[in-house]
């Protein structure tokens, strides 16, 4: 039932972008455990995160900021707020493919309108239990980046 | 009395359709003057002398006055039976004047006592047409004749210049009245054996001329009509109409009559008995007396019943007028009269309260002192095309009060004419809408402040349902953690995340300490009362003296700092959160500065708190006001000091913004205040709505 999840031996990248130290870690924690062979990249705010996408600034080196297979993406975020990242990426013809799950704490009806009105691919509310938080977590890992096809990158 | 709206035509001098009674009297006059023509010509022919001269003896009637009394004649009658119009006109006109100016030429020649020239052409020539023999004719008789075509012209080509057509009617009935007195004066002295210009050089005119010559007169006097001279002081229900109208007959009888018993009387009573016929006229004269003096009691009745009559309708008018006036005068719209050269000539009490001025003041004036500068011209342009017969309907034209108040009113007017249709002024009813104005205004805003606080109260909600949300989710969550790190026996992360635990928790206290804080701001406001702004700024100053110190911060606060009039703790609050600020995005500036003063901007003082600290770059000047916003995930506090800050200044009345140049150049905080004296908190609402 274990997807296969390797690409030509590449690990699978993810960029978690969270301006709360908590939930990173416990994203991390959650996905840690599961057998996807996955980095995580951690971001705190929205310009971080459009620097890394872009490779600007402290992004710079084409090393540190990989291309990710999966954008999970915090809505209330310091500086650049996350629907504007969201909208960034999906405007921008080389970053639009990469699926950008919203992952908050927000079930606001205006959060997840403008979400996909802004080509989310997916949104998730962090669940307060903790078991759903991490089976949540696991599914994600699954879906996204063992079920889910995606074109072949350079 | 003056008609609203009347469009009615300008009433004709001589009207079209004129009553029967005179149409008959004109075409019957004017086919008498043709068929003495007529009978004239024929008696020529055939040598009847009744038909030439009536009495046998006397000057016969001239070819050419027959000839002449039938053109006209003719032309006459056609115009009365029914009014000529295009071509028929033209051609009428063109032989009522050719006749005119070819009698006209003759006119010397004839008086020379020569015959005139057609006669001369249809009797003098060899092979002449008319084997008759004729006269001359007299120049009396031409003059009557070319009196009457000068008529004629008159009332054909008159009815093509509608405005003069009065002045019309009394030419044409003026000459026809001469012409029928010169004809009459004529007969007079036929009848009494004293032929006219009999015995002189002048050839004198046949008793049927002066005949032709009477009706044509008397026809033009009734196609002039009733409202044309000389008709026109018989007829109609004045007084003098009246009078002449009774009189005049009897006066005419009286002469006659007296005349005739003079002549009778004196030619065939013997001279013995000349008492008797001095006792006659004597009792003729009583008699003529008593019927005059009856006569004129009759009349003086009727008249003192016409007066009494008038008194009434004058009383009723009185009456009326006194309604209309108070009607008009305290009427609670504003109503304004003015004339075609837009001077004000009446003006009611509620414009007087419109505006501020009094009637006396404004009496006179033009129109546009009432206008305010910015809509003067817009408004004397719609004024303008009252001039053309446009009557308004709510239209809004601003008027201004003498304190320069602009006050806005709907208007409605309607134009008064004369009888004749001439414009003599507009009156215009007007509504103050000003207040209807300003609540709409008010309103607006109101919907537009309601709506804001809508969207806030929304966001808050959002806010801190996600803001409290967050902390829970990260204390399950390391709980859960705990258990697996128990089962692991890892003890050194068994710490940490009860650490996160605590932080999360710690978080939400805080959280919910502020809310608590930010919920108070909207209700508790103490009143303001006056204060100087250096206290203020020292007793912060001073409450935050430790961690000042702690930073090594310079505090430099400006002179001469005015009075405020506010919630005195409140604003110190401000100033805490404003300091505590600066230190906390101090960064690790050397030399940190804070500066507290104040700049004027216009008339409203600007307070201004300045740190030399991080800054903050452009994007993010607005944001930071926002609530749980935090430029830097790792910086103290929930993210609402400022939130509170912007409320506290705002319910004050004031304003709040940010300025920096950017990452590193420090940030300036400023804001206003209610000055000392100027404005409470209590109109601060009023003050934000007209902003």
């Amino acid at each position: 039932m274990i997807p296969m999840v390797q690409l030509a031996g590449e690990p699978l990248v993810i960029l978690l972008v969270e301006d709360n130290e908590a939930h990173a870690e416990l994203v991390m924690r959650s996905m840690r455990d599961q057998r996807v062979a996955n980095i995580i990249y951690h971001v705190s705010d929205g310009q971080q995160a459009l620097d890394f996408l872009f490779r600007h600034g402290a992004y710079e080196n084409a090393g540190q900021s990989p291309r990710p297979n999966l954008i999970l993406l915090d809505l209330r975020l310091p500086k650049v707020d996350g629907l504007d990242v969201l909208k960034t990426v999906k405007q921008t013809p080389n970053l639009m493919q990469i699926p950008v799950v919203v992952l908050t704490s927000s079930d606001a009806e205006s959060d997840i309108i403008r979400s996909y009105d802004y080509h989310a691919n997916s949104y998730l509310v962090k669940p307060l239990d903790f078991k759903m938080f991490t089976k949540l977590m696991q599914d994600l890992g699954f879906y996204w980046l063992g079920w889910n096809a995606m074109p072949h990158q350079e | 009395m003056s008609i609203l709206n009347a469009g009615q035509p300008l009433d004709e001098g001589i009207p079209r359709h004129r009553p029967p009674l005179y149409r008959i009297l004109g075409i019957t006059c004017a086919l008498a003057a043709v068929l003495i023509g007529i009978l004239g010509l024929v008696g020529l022919l055939f040598g009847i002398p009744v038909l030439t001269s009536i009495v046998p003896g006397l000057k016969q009637i001239a070819v050419s006055a027959c000839l002449g009394w039938i053109i006209l004649g003719l032309v006459f009658a056609f115009f009365v039976y029914r009014p000529l119009t295009g071509i028929k006109q033209d051609a009428a006109i063109v032989v009522v004047f050719v006749t005119a100016v070819v009698y006209a030429i003759e006119l010397p020649l004839n008086i020379s006592g020569d015959h005139f020239f057609v006669e001369a052409f249809l009797l003098r020539t060899e092979d002449a047409i008319l084997p008759i023999s004729s006269t001359p004719i007299s120049p009396l008789a031409v003059i009557l004749i070319i009196a009457s075509s000068v008529a004629l012209f008159l009332l054909l080509a008159g009815s093509r210049v509608p405005v003069y057509k009065r002045q019309i009617g009394n030419w044409v009935g003026i000459l026809g009245s001469a012409i029928a007195l010169v004809s009459f004066t004529i007969l007079l002295s036929y009848l009494y054996g004293n032929p006219f210009l009999y015995g002189t050089v002048l050839i004198p005119i046949a008793i049927n001329a002066a005949l032709a010559g009477l009706f044509m007169g008397a026809g033009f006097i009734v196609t002039a009509g009733p409202e044309s001279l000389p008709l026109s002081y018989v007829t109609g229900p004045s007084i003098r109409a009246r009078l002449l109208r009774m009189l005049l007959p009897l006066l005419i009888v009286i002469i006659f009559v007296q005349n005739f018993l003079d002549r009778t009387l004196f030619t065939y009573l013997p001279a013995e008995n000349t008492i008797f016929v001095t006792i006659l006229l004597v009792g003729f004269t009583v008699i003529t007396s008593y019927i005059v003096g009856k006569i004129s009691g009759v009349f003086s009745k009727s008249l003192e019943r016409e007066q009494l009559k008038r008194r009434i309708a004058e009383d009723a008018e009185r009456e009326t007028n006194e309604y209309l006036t108070n009607l008009f005068q305290y009427a609670n719209a504003p109503i304004i009269v003015w004339d075609p050269q837009f001077r004000i000539t009446q003006f009611n009490h509620a414009f007087e309260r419109l505006t501020g001025r009094t009637q006396q003041e404004v009496i006179g004036q033009h129109l546009e002192i009432l206008f305010p500068e910015k809509s003067k011209n817009a408004s004397l342009e719609l004024i303008k095309k009252t001039l053309e017969g446009v009557r308004w309907e709510s239209v809004e034209i601003p008027i201004q009060h003498i304190n320069g108040e602009s006050k806005i009113a709907l208007w409605n007017s309607a134009n008064i004419v004369d009888p004749r249709g001439i414009l003599i002024s507009t009156i215009a009813q007007g509504q103050d809408i000003t207040d209807r104005k300003a609540i709409e205004h008010k309103q607006k805003l109101l919907i537009k402040e309601l709506e804001q606080k809508n969207a806030e109260l929304e966001r808050f909600t959002y806010t801190v349902s996600h803001d409290l949300k967050s902390p829970l989710i990260t204390i399950k969550g390391f709980a859960g953690l705990i258990e697996d790190d128990v089962h692991k026996g890892d003890p050194v992360q068994l710490e940490k995340d009860i650490l996160r635990i605590i932080t999360a928790a710690d978080t939400m206290q805080v959280l919910l300490a502020d809310l608590l804080k930010l919920s108070q701001v909207g209700r508790i406001v103490g009143p303001p009362e006056k204060v100087g702004f250096d206290t203020l700024v020292h007793d912060a100053v001073n409450l935050l003296a430790i961690p000042l110190a702690e930073r090594g911060v310079a505090v430099e606060i400006a002179p001469d700092l005015p009075e405020v009039n506010v919630d005195r703790t409140r604003i110190r609050e401000v100033l805490v959160n404003l300091i505590e600020n600066a230190i906390k995005f101090l960064g690790d500036r050397q030399n940190p500065v804070i500066r507290i003063g104040m700049e004027m901007k216009g008339e409203t003082p600007v307070f201004f708190v300045q740190d030399n600290g991080i800054g903050i770059e452009q994007p993010y000047l607005e944001r930071i006001f926002n609530l749980f916003e935090k430029l830097d995930v790792n910086s103290q506090g929930a993210g609402m000091g400022l939130t509170i800050v912007r409320r506290i200044i705002e319910f004050h009345g004031g304003k709040i913004w940010a300025e920096s140049e950017g990452a590193g150049k420090g940030t300036t905080f400023r804001f206003t205040l209610p000055a000392s004296g100027d404005r409470s908190t209590d109109n601060n609402n009023n003050s934000k709505i007209k902003e």
